[in-house]
């Protein structure tokens, strides 16, 4: 016979037919040697002794009793807590705030920044970004470079298996025009190895092929989004055309939902050499030739396996000394950074959201303190029942892990709860997030974010329970019966004063970094941008095909609209400008007349 | 897991095992068959009491020294009858010659052999 566990049924009614078995033969035994059935089977038992301690002691002899035991534990915690219903609903509601609050921004970590990115082998992406030792304050350079310093770099840098290049956002805004009104739209034009470097599969259709990209075909590839909302995710996408900057563009595949590369709001994706702004020249369809100081392309790289970023680094810094030897008119001031693709999609966002991550966990800490608290005046109106349990011979650890028990019981509970909480409220959470953190699309509650809450609450539920519990340690049960009243008093209010300090200097923590942060945010709204913003409306103007209408036609139209704008009734003045301030990185262009 | 003695006689430690395995090497027996003969084999000095003898038969087979199974007796009752493994021959063998070691060592402390130094 095995000790496993499950068999626990049949054992134990194995072993009192055992004993019941032996208690008949010493039964007949006692009567063979005169005596009378009743005597015999009382003095056999007599000689038994305690048939239930017997089998309890067997039955501990068999292992697994702390299974039993737990069970047990569990199913009085929860007959205690029914009793109590008020108390345990107010704890439960507490902790699954704590635990709600900490579920939601670990989700929100999660996804953002301890997720790898969802490209294959994501760990060995990095952006080539070019650094200007002109930029001096707050002109950053955008990390651009030449189609030509592109190919001296594919050509030079071994530690790269693949490099891709794609327009820049700037360079990338299109137009559709869906019916009559035009609409503009981040866009990508992208090389052909582009996503094949990036590892992602198209969900519907294919992606560019090299032919593709020389013949200049006008091609597309949706993103989800834009293949939902144009064509309500219609299974016979591929084929449909879309007018796009004045001419037909075909679609020939979608991408699946977490593809958000090189923007994070690209919406479709189309050949390198497709690009409208680029002036047509059969001859150099890249403008090779073209004046090297508009840099106007970004690059994307798949670093070569055992190839560290250091030592890219290395090599990029000297391929770029080369180039600045070489070309000095244009390259000179320029270096380039090996910039891994995870740190230069969510690097802005890693120090807010670990602050975040912390304060929340604090709130959690405040919680739990106050929940402690709670627990220990509930414990001064049980210790009649402890001190009684201790009495008839429970051990001191197994009261210990009764109360322990009932605790982690409803750690459990407000576990489960906020993360309901968290799941349904998940939608309202996520609009209130700014809408530039990245990988926002991809938080969900996983099996990860559940076993953190879990775990949360489990630990959470332990740490409150033992705080009555170390005053139960130092009690006096014998005293406690007979009086009814804890002897010595003063532990009791010295721990409930810790706590109680512990909740203030804690709030008071979350209070003072809450102000200091709006204190910044009110200053920044308060600087002085140089202008008066006050009362002043902004819009956009999009022409379908900007480049079919000739510019005298697009003056006219501006000034025939400026002037219809100056006569609507309220408004004071009204001009045109090119780029609105403040508007993502805005340079100040001359135009020329 | 290691298990915790808790034998309630007032042999030493570790002899009630001894009994038992040495009673069941002369063949197989049920718990109450064991009781009697250890009584009568020692002379009526060694009374077992059940609430040790079936702890520590339990413990025995967990450590897979003894083996059981259910038969049916010459009364038509079912027993659980207990008999010895091989591990379980093997064990008794160290515990008796630990045993022997025992008893000399203290029965070496009790009868001092006399010395040359004896007036």
């Amino acid at each position: 016979m095995t000790f496993r566990w499950w068999r626990r049924q049949k054992r134990d009614e194995e072993l009192e037919e055992e004993l019941q078995s032996h208690l008949e033969m010493a039964a007949s035994d006692v009567m063979e040697r005169g005596e009378k059935a009743e005597l015999a089977r009382s003095a056999a038992l007599r000689e038994f002794g305690n048939v239930g301690l017997i089998k309890e002691v067997t039955r501990d002899k068999w292992g697994w009793r702390w299974v039993d035991d737990l069970a047990q534990d569990v199913r009085y915690g929860l007959r205690m807590m029914r009793r109590s219903s008020s108390f345990c609903a107010v704890a439960v509601l507490i902790l699954a705030l704590g635990i709600g609050l900490n579920t939601a921004v670990f989700s929100v970590v999660h996804a953002v920044l301890l997720r790898p990115l969802p490209y294959r082998d994501a760990g060995k992406l990095a952006m080539l970004w070019v650094t200007d030792t002109r930029s001096v304050g707050w002109a950053v350079s955008d990390g651009s470079t030449s189609y030509r310093d592109f190919l001296e770099w594919k050509r030079e840098a071994g530690s790269f298996g693949d490099l891709a290049a794609f327009y820049k956002r700037g360079w990338s805004v299109v137009t559709l025009t869906a019916g009559d009104e035009p609409a503009k739209v981040q866009g990508a034009f992208v090389a052909a190895n582009f996503f094949s470097l990036l590892g992602t599969e198209p969900e519907l259709g294919r992606t560019f092929t090299e032919e593709d990209v020389q013949r200049r075909e006008h091609l597309l590839i949706l993103s989800n989004a834009m293949w939902q909302a144009k064509f309500g995710g219609a299974a016979d996408v591929l084929g449909r055309e879309i007018q796009m900057n004045g001419t037909t563009w075909r679609v020939v595949g979608v991408m699946p939902e977490q593809c958000r590369f090189p923007f994070l709001d690209v919406k479709l994706w189309a050949p390198l050499t497709t690009n409208p702004f680029e002036e047509p020249d059969p001859n150099d369809p890249l403008n090779l030739n073209r004046p090297q100081s508009v840099a106007r392309f970004q690059v994307i790289a798949r670093l070569k396996s055992g190839i560290a970023v250091r030592d890219a680094q290395a090599e990029m810094n000297t391929v770029a000394a080369r180039l600045a030897r070489e070309y000095p008119d244009t390259d000179k001031t320029l270096g380039v950074r090996v910039w891994p693709l995870d740190e230069y999609v969510t690097g802005e966002m890693r120090k807010p959201l670990w602050l975040l991550s912390l304060s929340v966990l604090v709130v959690l800490l405040i919680a739990c303190t106050n929940l402690a608290t709670l627990f220990l005046s509930r414990s001064v109106a049980r210790r009649r029942e402890l001190a009684v349990r201790a009495a008839i011979g429970a051990s001191r650890w197994r009261v210990i892990r009764q109360l322990i028990t009932e605790s982690a019981l409803i750690g459990l509970m407000g576990g489960a709860a906020g993360v309901m909480l968290t799941k349904s409220a998940m939608a309202f959470l996520l609009a209130l997030v700014p809408v530039n953190v990245p990988r926002l699309n991809e938080v969900r509650i996983d099996p990860t974010v559940l076993a953190f809450s879990f775990l949360l609450a489990l630990v959470c539920g332990v740490s409150f329970g033992l705080a009555p519990v170390r005053r139960f340690v130092a009690c006096d049960s014998q005293e406690l019966l007979k009086t009814g009243q804890q002897g010595a008093g003063g532990n009791r209010l010295r721990a409930e004063g810790v706590l109680v300090g512990a909740q203030f200097a804690l709030s008071l923590v979350l209070l003072a970094s809450a102000g200091l942060l709006i204190r910044s945010f009110v200053d920044v709204l308060e600087v002085n941008p140089g202008f008066k913003p006050e009362h002043i409306l902004t819009m956009q103007l999009q022409f379908a095909d900007p480049d079919a209408v000739p510019p005298a036609r697009i003056s006219d139209y501006y000034q025939s609209a400026l002037m219809r704008v100056r006569q609507i009734p309220g408004v004071q003045a009204a001009g045109t400008v090119g780029n609105i301030f403040f508007w993502r990185r805005t340079g100040i262009m001359r135009c020329g007349k | 897991m290691k298990p915790r003695y808790q034998n309630r006689i007032e042999l030493l430690q570790g002899t009630l095992d001894l009994l038992i395995l040495q009673t069941l090497r002369w063949g197989p027996q049920h718990g109450y068959g064991i009781s009697l003969a250890i009584r009568s084999n020692s002379g009526d000095v060694l009374q077992v009491d059940t609430g040790s003898l079936y702890p520590a038969l339990h413990r025995l087979e967990r450590q897979k020294w003894i083996a059981a199974e259910w038969k049916v007796s010459e009364n038509k009752q079912r027993v659980r009858v207990y008999r010895l493994t091989a591990k379980g021959k093997r064990q008794l063998d160290s515990e008796r010659s630990r045993w022997a070691q025992l008893s000399d060592a203290i029965a070496g402390v009790l009868n001092p052999t006399k010395t040359e130094s004896e007036p």
